[in-house]
């Protein structure tokens, strides 16, 4: 049977790594290294290859959780990522400078992938920055005419990466017309 | 002879309605007598009027009168029998008439119409309030006042925030009170104990679960059985994260073109009540959208655009694992 994989992405240090880790068996394999350039200012630590984790399902079968690097000059990662994907989660990180700008950047590099699956947003660090409203991040998806959820979460609990999940797959089963 | 009585009445309307009721005369099938609440063949309702009206409900009423709604516009309330103020002679004969002829045969005397939906075994006929979701749509009150033995809720309308008062139970329990147990109020004041209130809260859950517990599996009034559904946006995670039928409803309410009730029984096992109470709660928050069928018979009479990536049913039953594997 072909590998089940759901890819999380979003910038630099929005929470793929711990939402990953929040809610995988294992530990996440991580490939993060020591921030070098001027993302050293934000975090210690950044993603350079992919995030891992796994989901084992009553049948035996895994679910891999595959985080992409955040940082877009990885981008030629992410084609290869989603390749036989199931579905994708992006996560905005609502202290950027603009979180709205960063959600269409993520939109556009995996348009075809939304298109042939589905996506959640994921919007963070709601409690460092309130906004942009909901509204505007709806707005941003209106072209796509599916309405895909957009939920604030908190990726360091549990059960915010499981809704996350959850809506993605009703997404899938219910709303690809 | 028949006997008539009014509930909720202004003083001059109720000597317009004995005055009437007495030139009448020959003009109707039976002759019709104003008599005091209780005991009366029918009774007419000053369905503007919701506090007299809410204490007639709320307060033993004769299950067998007919009511007959009195409104100064046409209103949307399950009752078969209406009439628009101010009181007309012409208005009055063919109610009385068509409650005369449902009683002694339909051959003569006109019918009242028959409503769409055949609503005929609609509670509100024989005593019940409308559901509550119904009323909430219909507000046009500042305030309603949702009261139960121990706790209070006031909704305000026109400032899309509620208030409670001895909170006991959250609120969808709150809302599970059974109707009769539940007393509603119109209102302009506010009403004891909320004078000055500081603890308002946005009334979207407030409105949800009204939608969800308080819809009596009826569609709102103003939706339309046929049309089109589709939701804006994605209700928030707290008002459908537990339950699995919600967030399958809200993906399938977020399908490019909507969906009608027919497509989502057709791709679901959900119980028709709970798609009723789901879709009258996303209209009553504010974020469902419709198309009506009929008026658009080109665009919408085919079959919605072509599924790009049909849910393989293969796929089925590895959603339904990856689903169970969440929820543990
Ligand atoms: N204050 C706050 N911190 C959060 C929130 N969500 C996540 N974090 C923290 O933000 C950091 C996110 O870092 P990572 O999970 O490594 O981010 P990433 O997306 O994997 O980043 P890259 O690997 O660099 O692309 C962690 O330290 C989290 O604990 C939140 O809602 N509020
Ligand atoms: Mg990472």
């Amino acid at each position: 049977m072909s590998e089940i994989k759901l890819i999380i992405t979003g910038t630099p240090g929005a929470g793929k790594t711990t939402a990953i880790a929040a809610i995988s068996e294992t530990p996440p394999v991580r490939t993060d290294t020591a921030t070098t350039d001027d993302l050293a200012e934000v975090k210690d630590v950044t993603t350079v290859a992919m995030d891992f984790g796994e989901l084992t399902l009553d049948d035996g079968q895994k679910v891999f959780l595959y985080g992409t690097p955040g940082q877009q000059r990885f981008e030629f990662m992410w084609k290869i990522l989603v390749q036989g994907g199931l579905g994708l989660i992006i996560l905005v990180d609502c202290s950027r400078p603009d979180p709205l700008a960063d959600l269409d950047m993520y939109l556009e590099n995996f348009a075809d992938f939304i298109h042939q699956t589905g996506v959640v947003v994921g919007v963070t660090r709601r409690d460092q920055s309130a906004t942009p409203s909901l509204d505007e991040f709806y707005e941003r998806l209106e072209a796509w005419g599916r309405v895909f959820p957009v939920f604030e979460v908190d990726v360091r609990q549990k059960d915010d990466v499981s809704l996350m999940i959850s809506a993605l797959i009703s997404t899938l089963e219910f709303a690809t017309a | 002879m028949r006997t008539i009585s009014s509930v909720g009445l202004s003083q001059k309307d109720e000597n317009v309605l004995k005055a009437l009721l007495d030139l009448l005369g020959a003009r109707t099938r039976e002759a019709w007598h104003y008599a005091p609440a209780g005991t009366t063949d029918a009774v007419i309702l000053d369905t503007d009027n919701r506090d007299a009206l809410a204490q007639w409900l709320a307060h033993g009423h004769d299950r067998t009168l007919t009511p007959i709604a009195y409104a100064s516009a046409p209103i949307d309330l399950p009752v078969e029998h209406r009439l628009t103020k101010p009181f007309r002679a012409a208005d009055l004969i063919a109610v009385l008439n068509t409650i005369s002829s449902r009683d002694t045969g339909p051959e003569s005397a006109e019918t009242a119409e028959p409503r769409e939906d055949a609503e005929a075994d609609i509670p509100f006929l024989s005593g019940a309030i409308p559901p509550l979701a119904q009323q909430v749509a219909e507000c046009r009150t500042r305030y309603l006042r949702l009261s139960s033995a121990r706790q209070t809720v006031l909704l305000d309308c026109a400032n899309k925030r509620f208030a409670m008062k001895h909170p006991e139970l959250p609120l969808r329990e709150f809302l599970r009170t059974a109707p009769d147990q539940l007393d509603v109020v119109a209102c302009d004041q506010p009403g004891a104990g909320f004078e000055g209130i500081d603890s308002w809260q946005s009334d979207t859950p407030l409105r949800w679960w009204i939608g969800v517990e308080c819809s009596s599996a009826r569609l709102l009034r103003s939706l339309d059985s046929s049309s089109r559904f589709k939701i804006l946006r994605w209700p928030e995670p707290g008002l459908i994260k537990h339950s699995q039928h919600y967030l399958s409803l809200s993906a399938l309410l977020s399908r490019k073109s909507g969906v009608t009730l027919a497509e989502i029984a057709s791709a679901s096992s959900i119980a028709a009540d709970v798609v009723t109470g789901f879709i009258n709660a996303a209209s009553l928050t504010g974020i469902l959208t419709t198309r009506t069928v009929k008026n658009e018979p080109g665009a919408v009479l085919a079959p919605p655009a072509a599924d790009p990536a049909p849910a393989a049913p293969v796929n089925k039953g590895l959603f339904a694992r990856i689903r169970a594997r969440l929820t543990l």
